[in-house]
């Protein structure tokens, strides 16, 4: 899954100045989160057409990049993410930042940056997980 | 007040006199500087084949001014007017734009030095029962050796301590009962906040006077200064070029810095057509050497702006006076006693592929030290979305600035395109640390 990652500094306005021309051009945000170092920070979306998106952005000026993400389907109930991680951390795969987000029909979906997330999808899958394909 | 004097007949003789010595002085100058290519190409195509050529100081305005730029040019190999042999020390100025300038020096050279520093402290006070801390840097840096050069020499006993260390400076400071320092004027403001954080008691220490360098300051910072320490603080004035300190110094009257004129031809000029100003109108500073004998320089340019202060001091030295440094005719930076030119800052980032061409300089104050900040841009098609680059392009321009001109900046990442884009040079230069020097 492609998730676009925007440098943003850490002052009053800037995620507006995204969302405004995001909803101008139309390109729906599936889910967001933020990574802040508190001078400035990283906004991360998911959202439809990210390719169009972070051209649009570039073009605009910001600096951003689409980073490929594990996004994994889980369902919503008690210790489904505990048995996603544990299985991770069962294989030594490091998180290095994550969120997740609710679906219709009691499901979730796990976000998480990792290295070779060709090798980490191959794992979740070979134990029974979807990929979520947006 | 009672006059002391070092050399009393050479700084009170008359301005005849003294401007007769001169005059030979510079002759032998030329001559000497004539022995090296460099300034036998300079001096031949004004016309000048020997030293005689000059009948009257003023003839001085027929010599060519000596840039830095081309003292640049000369590294390492530098000017000598003596045989390899003879020099027995050399200094090099930080290295604007990575080329620094070698200044050599003789037997005499040192010797000569350590008088006009010594004749200089004496002037401001100092007496062989003085106790000198010395608190600035030593090696490259000439305010170290220069200074502990000259207290030896007049017969102080020097503690040479060296930079940084605050607790250290103030238990030898109260051990040894010092009496004299000699320091940048923020780390002194510095070492105040230390002296009320620490066991020490400043009734209890036996401190009088402290002479700064290295560094503008307001006569505001000066006031602040003598009122914490209850001391009296002198101004001293001096560059790599022209040895380093003991150029020009406070007198006990301090109402300006007296220049040493039997060591250097002292000129103020129109930094645009290099044409004298009237007396007591600022100009830019510019130096002969009338001394030295490795490295001699003619007419060289400080980029200082001061002025001479007309008129005679009442201490009786002949030798005139110097206002405070008003300015600099170049774009230099002062941070925290280290020279800086933004032009070298902007080397550095341009080595960063991942930050874009704009930048800004933030200057501000810290208690009493200098924060620099450097603010730049990242390049929107080299970044990779990951916060640990981000991270690590901010510490390799720490580590790179610190390694090409020793500050240890703030460095803040921007958005592309949100740092004002800088028409010219000063828009780069945010300096918000106050001060009317």
């Amino acid at each position: 899954m492609k998730q676009l990652h925007i440098f943003l500094e850490n002052k009053p306005g800037r995620i507006e100045r995204i969302t405004a021309i995001l909803a101008e051009a139309e390109i729906n945000i599936t889910a967001m989160t933020i990574q802040d170092t508190g001078e400035y920070g990283l906004f991360k979306v998911l959202l439809e057409r990210p390719n169009e998106a972070q051209t649009i952005l570039s073009e605009k000026g910001f600096a951003c990049a689409l980073k490929d993400v594990l996004a994994v389907r889980v369902a919503d109930r008690p210790g489904e993410l505990n048995r996603m991680v544990a299985l991770l951390n069962s294989k030594g795969i490091n998180i290095k930042d994550g969120h997740g987000f609710p679906r219709p029909n009691n499901e979730s979906v796990f976000c998480a940056e990792v290295d070779d997330l060709a090798a980490v999808e191959r794992v979740v899958s070979a134990a029974g997980y979807q990929l979520f394909e947006g | 007040m009672k006059n002391r004097y070092f050399q009393k007949e050479i700084e009170t003789e008359s301005r005849e006199k003294l401007e007769e010595n001169q005059l030979k002085d510079l002759q032998n100058t030329i001559d000497r500087a004539l022995t090296t290519g460099f300034y036998r190409k300079k001096l031949n195509d004004a016309g000048i084949t020997s030293g005689k050529d000059l009948k009257k100081l003023s003839d001085i305005s027929g010599v060519p001014i000596t840039q830095k730029d081309e003292l640049r040019s000369l590294y390492p190999e530098g000017l000598k007017a003596v045989a390899p042999e003879e020099i027995i020390r050399l200094h090099t100025s930080s290295g604007t734009t990575g080329i620094p300038t070698v200044i050599y020096h003789n037997r005499n050279d040192i010797q000569s030095w350590a008088e006009l520093m010594a004749r200089s402290m004496v002037a401001a006070g100092a007496g062989p029962e003085d106790v000198f801390q010395n608190m600035t840097g030593y090696g490259l840096f000439t305010g170290g050796l220069g200074m502990h050069y000259g207290a030896e020499f007049l017969g102080m006993t020097v503690i040479p301590t060296g930079s940084g260390n605050s607790s250290r400076q103030l238990r030898l400071m109260n051990d040894f009962r010092t009496t004299i320092v000699h320091a940048t004027p923020s780390y002194l403001l510095h070492l105040y906040d230390q002296l009320e954080e620490s066991e020490y008691e400043l009734d209890d220490l036996a401190l009088k006077k402290a002479f700064l360098g290295a560094e503008p300051y307001s006569e505001s910072t000066r006031k602040k200064l003598e009122a914490l320490w209850g001391i009296d603080v002198y101004n001293s004035y001096g560059l790599s070029e022209m040895n380093g300190p003991g150029v020009s110094f406070e007198c006990e009257y301090k109402n300006g810095m007296h220049t040493w004129e039997d060591a250097f031809l002292l000129e103020t000029l129109d930094p645009e057509n290099h044409q004298p100003v009237p007396e007591g109108e600022s100009g830019e500073l510019v130096f002969t050497t009338l001394k030295r004998e490795a490295t001699p320089l003619l007419r060289y340019r400080t980029r200082d702006i001061s002025r001479i202060i007309p008129g005679v001091c009442e201490c009786g030295r002949v030798h005139r006076r110097i206002d405070r440094i008003s300015g600099r005719t170049d774009d230099m930076l002062i941070i925290n006693g280290v020279n800086v030119f933004p032009s070298q800052i902007e080397a550095v980032l341009m080595k960063i592929p991942e930050v874009g061409t704009n930048y800004q300089i933030h200057l501000a104050k810290d208690g009493a030290l200098d924060r620099i900040t450097v603010k730049v841009e990242i390049y929107s098609k080299l970044f990779t979305g990951d916060l640990g680059q981000l991270e690590e392009i901010r510490s390799r321009i720490r580590s790179r600035l610190h390694a090409s001109i020793i500050i240890h900046p703030r460095v803040e990442l921007h958005e592309p395109g949100s740092l004002p884009v800088a028409q010219g040079k000063a828009v780069r230069v945010v300096d918000e640390r106050g001060g009317d020097s």
